[in-house]
């Protein structure tokens, strides 16, 4: 169904940049609307406790995404949960669909749509994600007292969050693709030191293994050898990276090699109207400030862009 | 209708006796739970809460928690006269929740 309101502009993605947007438009009396697929917060949401948010020593992410998504919405902008599915460019408008077959009009477009989780891409993932796949040691935990659990990677959060679980879990194994961590040495430290931590290196993972509809474990490939091995465990945490969330805007050509949005520093992307703000642009921080910075920074910019049209 | 944060006890009681009401499975550690119960607030406040919305801890309560083959917080489940119709995981926005609370409510067998 095409809503046939004119909006100043859509926000795709209700996380810290778009909301500090929505907030920014809304009160410079901008009509505007954000589009949301999930939770509004991102991944503010999944994290527990922020200590680099100023004025707060430590808030909780959940907490702090309410209080954004009620400020945010008491300035009177639209917030609908869909999915955005493509955004096509009709020079002075642009049109915005959504998975849910609801289409919406806007002068400009800020893409703050954020990252989500990279998978392994391999047999058995998709159908096991929240049955003893996830994403989240801090919020799925409390499922695997006293189980076995495997941690895909060697980053810092995939060595942070095997030593988090260990809190509560029996042993964590990490299974790594190459035979060193990618991680600091401070949190490598904690992890070797971890009796509850096993390591292992050199191994590609092939299948999760399931068992009556559950996940029973890992089939991994030596990298050297090709030997197969299974590893057993009832929870798998991939933490090999994340993906930028941009395939509604792949035929918009405002992407990097990688899905990244390339805004300049104004958050302007090449095409007039389109900007990006967030995780979701090529950057070298991301974090919640960054984040609210270009949130801030693209409504400035667009709100003139708009004023030139009206102009024109 | 009321906001009931329920044991294993209660819980298997108002299944027993056949009750309409909507299952939140949570934790108190969970982000997501946190939005999915203000949105709950929400609605409750507006006076729209046509079932009870039936708490559960799952930290307090595991083995209903097993029983539900819960795996993810938030899981609801949407009870009608003490048979599970539907369940769904993750946050509910209240636009996609209210609706589905009436439908539910709409199925009451008194």
């Amino acid at each position: 169904m095409e809503n046939n309101s004119i909006y100043d502009i859509a926000v795709i993605g209700g996380g810290p940049a778009g909301m500090t947007a929505a907030i920014y438009a809304s009160r410079a009396g901008l009509k505007t609307i954000v589009l949301e697929a999930d939770a509004p917060g991102g991944k503010l949401v999944k994290t527990f406790a922020i200590e680099n948010w100023p004025g707060a020593k430590t808030v909780n992410g959940a907490d702090l995404a309410w209080s954004m998504y009620e400020q945010t919405t008491a300035l009177g902008p639209e917030f609908i949960f869909a999915e955005v599915i493509d955004v096509e460019d009709h020079g002075m408008l642009k049109s915005v669909l959504c998975r849910d077959g609801s289409s919406y009009k806007a002068r400009a477009v800020i893409i703050a749509s954020g990252t989500v989780e990279r998978l392994m891409n391999i047999p058995g993932e998709q159908e096991m994600i929240g049955k003893g796949i996830s994403f989240c040691a801090v919020c799925d935990s409390a499922f695997y007292k006293n189980e076995d659990v495997i941690i895909v990677g060697g980053g810092n959060s995939a060595l942070e969050e095997s030593v988090y679980l260990t809190r509560v879990v029996k042993s964590v194994t990490i299974v790594i693709r190459r035979d060193v961590f990618r991680a600091d040495e401070v949190i490598q430290n904690k992890v070797l030191a971890n009796d509850k931590i096993r390591i292992i290196k050199s191994k590609l993972p092939q299948e999760v293994l399931i068992k009556d509809g559950k996940v029973a474990g890992l089939k991994v490939k030596d990298a050297k050898t090709n030997e197969l091995t299974d590893i057993y465990a009832k929870g798998i945490f991939p933490y090999i990276g994340n993906d930028p969330v941009t395939g509604f805007a792949e035929k918009l050509g405002v992407t990097d090699e990688n899905g990244y949005v390339i805004a300049d520093e104004n958050m302007q992307t090449k095409v007039k109207g389109i900007y990006g703000a967030g995780d979701v642009c090529r950057k070298f921080l991301r974090q919640i400030v960054t984040a609210v910075n270009d949130g801030a920074i693209a409504v400035q910019v667009a709100g003139r862009y708009i004023e030139t049209l009206q102009e024109s | 209708m009321a906001v009931i944060h329920a044991d294993k006890e209660l819980f298997e009681k108002m299944v027993a006796d056949k009750k309409t009401f909507l299952a939140d499975f949570f934790a108190t550690w969970c982000g997501p739970c946190k939005m999915l119960g203000r949105v709950i607030e929400n609605i409750d406040n507006k006076g729209e809460l046509p079932v009870d919305i039936v708490k559960v801890d799952i930290d307090e309560e595991p083995e209903l928690a097993q029983k539900y083959d819960v795996s993810v917080v938030p899981t609801l489940y949407f009870i009608a006269n003490g048979e599970a119709k539907e369940n769904m995981s993750g946050f509910v926005a209240e636009n996609v929740l209210a609706p589905k609370l009436k439908d539910l409510a709409a199925q009451k067998a008194e």
